[in-house]
């Protein structure tokens, strides 16, 4: 049994490939940067290099590949040229779709994300809950089209199905993908965070080996044509920040923040984003986004696919351990 | 007192948030759109989130006799109406000689005879409440005339008059009338694609549809008879007061060709 990978020089890719690959699995894996190889070296990982949207590569890479898991993805809350997330996201995961179709893959998992579903009401949402709030950015949007695209391949007899990760954190290599741990580090290294005042809004927190575990059973047990919500717990900014601060040992500072001015900041983020290519640390939408609840129910992972979620303090403590100890190193 | 709201184009964006608002503000509704674009689920999410009776009806208001049906469904149902929002519309940006006539016809249809049809239809069901409103959306075009938005900025101009007039006529009773003018708004996958490829002073402008249907619906409740959302789009309205005409035109010609192209690439 050979699994493809893709994505696998990312944040979760990465450990989903390890993962698999200890547990004694063949996997392949295509990736475009050879200085991320080094998180690669497995005696069972095998590495081909390319990009996803080069269909003779994909074949290549997926040649006598039972499985794919496209976990690859422009995962930003910005990019210089919008269309690049419309043309990784839904025409990378179109050209993976049909290289899987050619080479007779018995199961396609695409990694999308709850973004897609969008922020919540009174009750957590699930993989029924229609989108209520309007759609803003382009990675949700992308995500969203290539989710709409697999399920019309699957109407089709495309074996492929949809995991929907939250907000992901916990031990892994460095990644803008992971928003929690990039915060829980500049609490470490600067003891200082800053939160704003209001801070009541649900998020939903996923812990990255829970996710990866995840992905693994939606390849077992998932149903063709599902989607699965892989998430942790739910809880509001306050209640992650007093959590993060519990578990350091050496204690920071919190700083509470006005949410109004962080929307001119991030129009002058944008701005320099959209003028002199600096990544912009946040973006109008996020600030809108602040003040809404994102709460969500694995249940379904749960009831199915027998998803388990690790206990959210003990998660973030576990983070905070592998965070300290890698700044050590 | 407990309001009963009916929507038009209830399905996505603007109207979509005005329903959830009006749900969170304790009120019953009818919403109503196109058939297949979700009614019935949004109805459920409604519900299993607010304590409020929902209604939908599928039916496509460019047809005549579609809002006759909705006319008599109110009718026969006995929905007390008291809240009428006429926001069902169809936009874009069209080069006039280029494109098939039944594109404008259709707008015109919805935009102004639908809008007209409803409104007329409902004036005495919202006679006797207590207090009854109509909130008709138009939009911030209609103060900046320009290329490529021909018909759609005169079927909003006449939605303007329409309602400015209505609300005079209407003072010494018991219905407010309110008007809507709206900027960009990101109300569905495509129009946020599109304000997303435009230039900073564009995308700092756009609003979302859930914060203009907050404000909106505070400011109608408060009287108000013409309702311009959002900071940025009042001072671009301010300045543009300000500066020559031949300024202006150039300004609107360069806003609405980016549109046009945004609008363009997104097709291909």
């Amino acid at each position: 049994m050979k699994t493809f990978i893709t994505g696998a020089s990312g944040y979760l890719g990465q450990r989903l490939a390890r993962r698999l690959a200890d547990s004694g699995e063949q996997v392949q894996v295509l990736i475009r940067n050879r200085n991320a190889a080094v998180h690669l070296e497995h005696p069972n990982i095998k590495i081909f290099y390319g990009d996803i949207l080069d269909s003779d590569k994909i074949k290549e890479a997926m040649a006598d590949c039972q499985f794919v898991f496209h976990v690859a993805a422009l995962a930003r809350v910005w990019s210089k040229n919008p269309e690049d997330f419309y043309t990784i996201n839904v025409e990378g995961t179109k050209k993976l779709i049909q290289a899987s179709k050619e080479s007779g893959i018995q199961k396609f998992i695409l990694t999308s994300s709850t973004g897609t579903i969008g922020p919540s009401l009174k009750s957590p949402n699930d993989e029924n809950t229609p989108r209520w709030a309007s759609f803003a950015n382009d990675y949700e949007i992308s995500k969203y089209l290539a989710e709409k695209e697999l399920l019309k391949e699957v109407l089709d007899g495309f074996p492929g199905l949809i995991v929907n990760p939250s907000r992901i954190f916990g031990p892994g290599i460095d990644s803008p993908s992971s928003g929690i741990n990039r915060l829980i580090l500049g609490y470490l290294k600067k003891r200082v965070a800053i939160m704003p005042t209001t801070h009541h809004a649900l998020g939903n927190y996923g812990f990255i080996d829970d996710i990866v575990e995840g992905h693994i059973k939606a390849r077992e047990k998932g149903e063709i044509g599902q989607k699965y919500i892989l998430g942790g717990e739910n809880k509001s900014l306050g209640q992650l920040f007093q959590t993060i601060q519990k578990h350091t040992p050496k204690k920071g500072l919190m700083l509470k923040f006005p949410v109004w001015p962080l929307k001119y900041w991030s129009w002058l983020e944008l701005y320099m984003g959209n003028n002199f290519g600096r990544e912009p640390k946040i973006t109008p939408d996020f600030v809108k986004r602040i003040n809404q609840d994102a709460a969500f129910s694995s249940g379904k992972a749960i009831d199915n696919l027998g998803y388990k979620i690790t206990p959210f303090e003990e998660a973030i403590q576990s983070t905070i351990q592998f965070l300290l100890n890698k700044k050590a190193s | 007192m407990k309001h009963f709201a009916l929507i038009t184009g209830a399905s996505e964006g603007l109207g979509k948030s005005l329903a959830f608002e009006c749900a969170n503000r304790g009120m019953d509704i009818l919403l109503v759109s196109l058939p297949f674009t979700g009614l019935p689920a949004l109805k459920t999410l409604i519900n299993q989130n607010f304590d409020v009776f929902v209604d939908y009806l599928e039916i496509d208001l460019t047809d005549d006799e579609s809002c006759h049906f909705l006319i008599d469904y109110v009718k026969s149902k006995k929905y007390p109406i008291s809240f009428l929002i006429n926001n069902a519309g169809i936009g874009g940006n069209y080069q006039f000689g280029n494109e098939d006539f039944s594109v404008f016809n259709r707008m015109i249809q919805l935009n102004i005879k639908a809008l007209t049809q409803i409104t007329h239809g409902m004036i005495n069901i919202l006679a006797k409440n207590p207090q009854s409103y109509i909130l008709n959306v138009s939009s911030m075009v209609i103060h900046f005339e320009g290329p490529y938005k021909q018909v759609y900025g005169a079927t909003k101009s006449f939605i303007f008059y329409f309602s400015k007039s209505l609300s005079i006529e209407l003072s010494d009773k018991n219905i407010q009338v309110t008007v809507l003018c709206p900027g960009g708004i990101n109300s569905n996958i495509k129009m946020a694609r599109i304000n997303n490829k435009c230039n900073l002073l564009q995308q700092i402008s756009v609003l979302y549809p859930e914060e203009v249907a907050t404000y909106t619906i505070d400011k109608t409740f408060k009287g108000k008879t013409v309702i311009i959302p959002g900071k940025i789009v009042n001072f671009y309205f301010i300045f543009s007061k300000l500066i020559p005409n031949q300024f202006k035109n150039w300004l609107i010609k360069s806003n609405n060709s980016k549109l046009m192209a945004s609008q363009e690439a997104i097709k291909q």
